[in-house]
């Protein structure tokens, strides 16, 4: 049981900092630009689909890493600039509208482009095999994500604590009205916010590719587990979307892998059996009505 | 006799309605009343989140709980033998109920943005938690044994289904138009206009925004009921998010503050699809470009016009 | 000594770090016209967004007629008898005149939850509604949506509003800001003849209008009472009249 329990808690971590990369982006534009984005998660997907492509075809994954994030960045700039740019203004009914539009396009061109059957992307090979610790094993390519993860998570907070930009973006998320009192730098901050948040979106959607399948509507999943994410850290909370974020990683991980188990040990097999899945998959939502119940605004909300 | 004009549309469309079982046969093209009763009961759908949007103001995006949870439950009480109309339904119905009190008890306590994302993540939580129930089917879903037993009529019969959904949704209109002006739907409306004010005047605010989403859930619920007997399957498909947007999107095209708007943006949007698929075999592609033209028409329009466009 | 209507006892309330109202006692006698004065920031509409119920304190005591209500909803202190007005008028902007005040009307808040019956068939409250908005000079604005009217108009639908709601004692927030000195002046006849018939506690800024209406003034200053008394004693003040009155002398 403890080794499980310990793989599963570092799945968790990993899958958790993964998240946390995917709604970093989303928290801040809901923070600081009031508007729901939809087709986050579709960033995400295309990110993943074209990663894979040009691993496929340059048999580099580095190669396909890049191109995922700069081919992304590059969608996501011009997303921003001739239909975001134009919506930020709008209301939230026009942004649904608009966002699950985009949704739908993107999952239709990606079947289109490469059909209905998953892509295939394999770990890099020198990160095939798992690594021995002390008697325990773990696949060295989740240890990657792991290691990569708190690396960008750890850059991001830099960048957003010691740059001008950064203070722009803090203040802004703490208090919008100052975003407007800011003047020019708006359009530019919104337009680096966007674009920086897709091409981490799709950084994380290309990682994940190979532990997952990269297949239509993948980014929906995601994009809805991000929004959890925000909630229970607090819309525009960057602390607040980290710690979401490896709660949510956890409490999912741990709770498919063990609570089924624990279910047995405590009821009769029948019923565990029928009750493990549902909450399982219920788990994380669970704590999201719990934390909504307790802070509405989220765990760790903005304020200045 | 000012108000003859104003009942004239809605007179004729109603007459229209009813007889488009007679004029498919005519033009047997019966294979279509199947998409008709479709558009109907989708309408009546999203004509609940247009009661939701455009009495209180609350933009929810899991209606596809109620939807899919009654049509689900609705299927289920099939399997045991409960093919009376007369108690599933209303069982079906009690069950949504609970489950929007629920959820709206959470997800009132919040709005905009926040609002949006909670109620969906918890439509995701009931779709999760009913597929992963083994007795639901799982992916394949739920097939109904039979359609319900509704007497006098027989709703094994295509186009009796189909009238008794256009009774239904056309029944749900009147009401919700007779409602905009009862105390009850005033007390909504300024809700939606001015919360805080409402608060102030002394109305209270929570429990009165509850009433409206349990009330536009069930409507939501009864469509999924009626769903269930035209497919005969409660699919997975009814519970996802997409349904949920499906449902927002048709309320908000055709006009997310008017009590019709559901069914025309129903009626818009079933009907593109049918007819995109013909065309393509991306037809959802194109939908999602129309939803873009909709949305920036005013721009579209401005730039291909020119500036006098305005 | 008569118990006032309403009393306040160790009233805190915090933003963050700033102690915008700080260990507040105050009483208001029934039938009285209360002035509430103070420097910009002074915790005036905070104070009353903690009487009204919209803010819950985070120590002390509010009591009506000696009752706890300290953590009363908002809708019960209504119900209770108390309603306030805003600052920056809160209007249903695309709602008629007559239905902004009729909204505001007790029968419509029993009447809340009636959905067989039409609104408009309960002309007894239409006619209440038209009396009340006749009184504060907009009978030829009923039809209008709110947000067209102008801003002193919008000023005296509010004010229409509060007085429809039928409470016994009405909190406004600056009933008199940003209107011509014509429209004060008007403003203030109107709540003048408020006098007797309900408590009032108004907050207001020009001291000629405040001497003139008020039996009694409580001037706020950082979130505590530095004076409370009728309008001579603080006319007479001398740490008002350092701090506060100087200002504008
Ligand atoms: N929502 C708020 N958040 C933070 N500080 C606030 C808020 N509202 C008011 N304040 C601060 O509290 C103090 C009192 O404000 P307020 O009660 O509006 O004063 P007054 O009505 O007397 O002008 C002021 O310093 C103001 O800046
Ligand atoms: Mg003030």
């Amino acid at each position: 049981m403890l080794p499980l329990f310990f793989e599963q808690a570092a799945n968790g971590l990993q899958f958790g900092l993964m998240l946390f990369l995917i709604a970093a982006g989303l928290t801040l534009v809901f923070g600081i630009m009031d508007t729901i984005n939809l087709a986050h998660g579709s960033l995400y997907m295309v990110g993943a689909y074209l990663g894979a492509h040009a691993a496929a075809t340059t048999g580099s994954f580095l190669l396909g890493l890049f191109t995922a994030t700069l081919g992304v960045a590059a969608i996501g700039a011009l997303l921003e600039l001739f239909v975001f740019r134009r919506l930020y203004a709008r209301d939230h009914l026009d942004q649904v509208l608009v966002t699950f539009g985009l949704i739908l396009i993107a999952n239709e061109s990606v079947r289109w482009l490469w059909g209905d059957r998953p892509l295939p992307l394999d770990a890099p090979s020198a990160f095939a095999g798992p690594v021995e610790f002390h008697g325990f094993s773990y696949p060295a390519y989740r240890l990657l994500l792991i290691f990569v993860g708190l690396t960008l998570a750890a850059l991001l907070f830099a960048l957003l604590k010691f740059t001008r930009f950064g203070m722009w973006v803090r203040a802004g998320a703490a208090n919008r009205p100052m975003t407007e009192a800011m003047g020019v730098a708006v359009p530019r901050l919104f337009f680096v916010l966007f674009v920086v948040g897709a091409a981490l979106s799709a950084f994380a959607g290309y990682l994940l590719a190979p532990l997952s399948a990269v297949q239509p509507g993948m980014g929906e999943n995601i994009l809805i587990l991000a929004f959890v994410v925000i909630v229970i850290g607090g819309i525009g909370s960057i602390r607040g979307a980290l710690v979401a974020s490896l709660l949510v990683g956890v409490v999912d991980t741990l709770g498919r892998a063990l609570l089924p188990e624990l279910l047995r040990t405590l009821t009769n097999a029948q019923l565990a059996s029928h009750l493990g899945p549902t909450l399982a998959s219920m788990s994380i939502y669970l704590l999201m009505a719990a934390v909504l119940y307790f802070r509405p605004q989220g765990l760790l909300p903005t304020r200045l | 006799m000012k108000r003859l004009p104003h009942l004239l549309l809605p007179v004729a469309l109603g007459l229209f309605a009813t007889t488009v079982p007679w004029w498919l046969a005519w033009l047997e093209q019966d294979y279509y009343l199947g998409l008709a009763t479709r558009i109907v009961i989708y309408a009546l759908a999203a004509t609940s989140l247009n009661l939701l949007i455009g009495f209180s103001g609350m933009v929810g995006f899991g209606h596809a709980a109620f939807f899919g949870g009654a049509a689900y439950l609705s299927a289920y009480l099939t399997q045991y033998g409960w093919y009376s109309a007369w108690v599933a339904w209303p069982l079906s119905l009690a069950f949504t109920g609970v489950l929007a009190t629920i959820i709206g008890l959470f997800s009132l306590r919040t709005r905009g943005v926040h609002f949006i994302m909670i109620t969906l993540a918890f439509a995701q939580m009931i779709h999760y938690a009913i597929v992963a129930w083994p007795a639901a089917g799982g992916d394949d879903g739920l097939p109904l044994v039979q359609r319900s037993s509704l007497p006098p009529l027989d709703l094994a019969d295509d186009r009796q289904l189909y009238w008794l959904a256009l009774a239904l949704t056309g029944a749900v209109l009147l009401a919700l138009s007779y409602l905009a002006r009862t105390p009850l739907g005033h007390a909504w409306i300024g809700i939606r206009e001015n919360e805080r004010r409402m608060a102030a005047l002394g109305f209270p605010v929570l429990p009165m925004k509850l009433a409206c989403f349990v009330v536009s859930s069930l409507i939501a619920g009864l469509a999924g009921i009626l769903l269930v007997q035209q497919t005969g399957m409660a699919s997975p498909t009814h519970l996802s998010w997409t349904t949920s947007g499906q449902l927002l999107v048709m309320a908000l095209i055709g006009g997310a503050q008017r009590i019709t708007g559901g069914v025309k943006g129903a009626l818009i949007l079933l009907l593109a699809e049918e007819w995109l698929a013909h065309l393509s075999a991306y037809p959802h592609f194109w939908i999602g470009l129309l939803l873009l033209a909709l949305a920036f028409r005013g721009e579209l329009a401005r730039t291909i016009l020119g500036e006098k466009g305005r | 000594m008569t118990s006032p209507l309403l009393a306040c006892r160790g009233l805190c309330y915090r933003y963050g770090a700033l102690q915008a109202i700080a260990d507040l006692d105050f009483d208001l006698m029934a039938g009285e016209m209360h002035a509430l004065i103070g420097p910009n920031g002074a915790g005036k509409t905070t104070f009353v967004n903690l009487l009204s119920g919209e803010l819950p304190p985070d120590a002390g005591k509010i009591l009506l007629d000696g009752k706890d209500i300290t953590r009363a909803p908002m809708h019960e202190r209504v119900a209770a008898g108390i309603v306030r007005s805003y600052q920056i008028p809160q209007l249903f902007p695309r709602l008629s005149a007559l239905e902004n005040v009729a909204l505001a009307l007790p029968a419509r808040r029993r009447h809340r939850y009636v959905f067989w019956r039409k609104a408009s068939t309960d002309l007894a409250s239409l006619e209440e509604a038209e009396a009340w908005l006749d009184r504060v000079g907009l009978a030829e604005q009923v039809g209008l949506p709110a947000a067209m009217l102008s801003h002193g108009e919008r000023r005296r639908l509010e004010l229409a509003m509060t007085l429809a709601s039928g409470a016994r004692l009405l909190l406004l927030d600056e009933p008199l800001a940003g209107l011509s000195a014509e429209e004060s002046a008007q403003m203030a006849n109107l709540i003048a003849a408020l006098k007797e018939a309900r408590t009032v506690l108004f907050i207001e800024h020009d001291l000629d209008h405040v001497f003139r209406l008020a039996h009694r003034i409580t001037v706020l200053v950082e979130g505590r009472c530095l004076a409370s008394g009728d309008p001579d004693s603080i006319r007479a003040h001398r740490e008002v009249r350092r701090a506060y009155l100087g200002e504008w002398a």
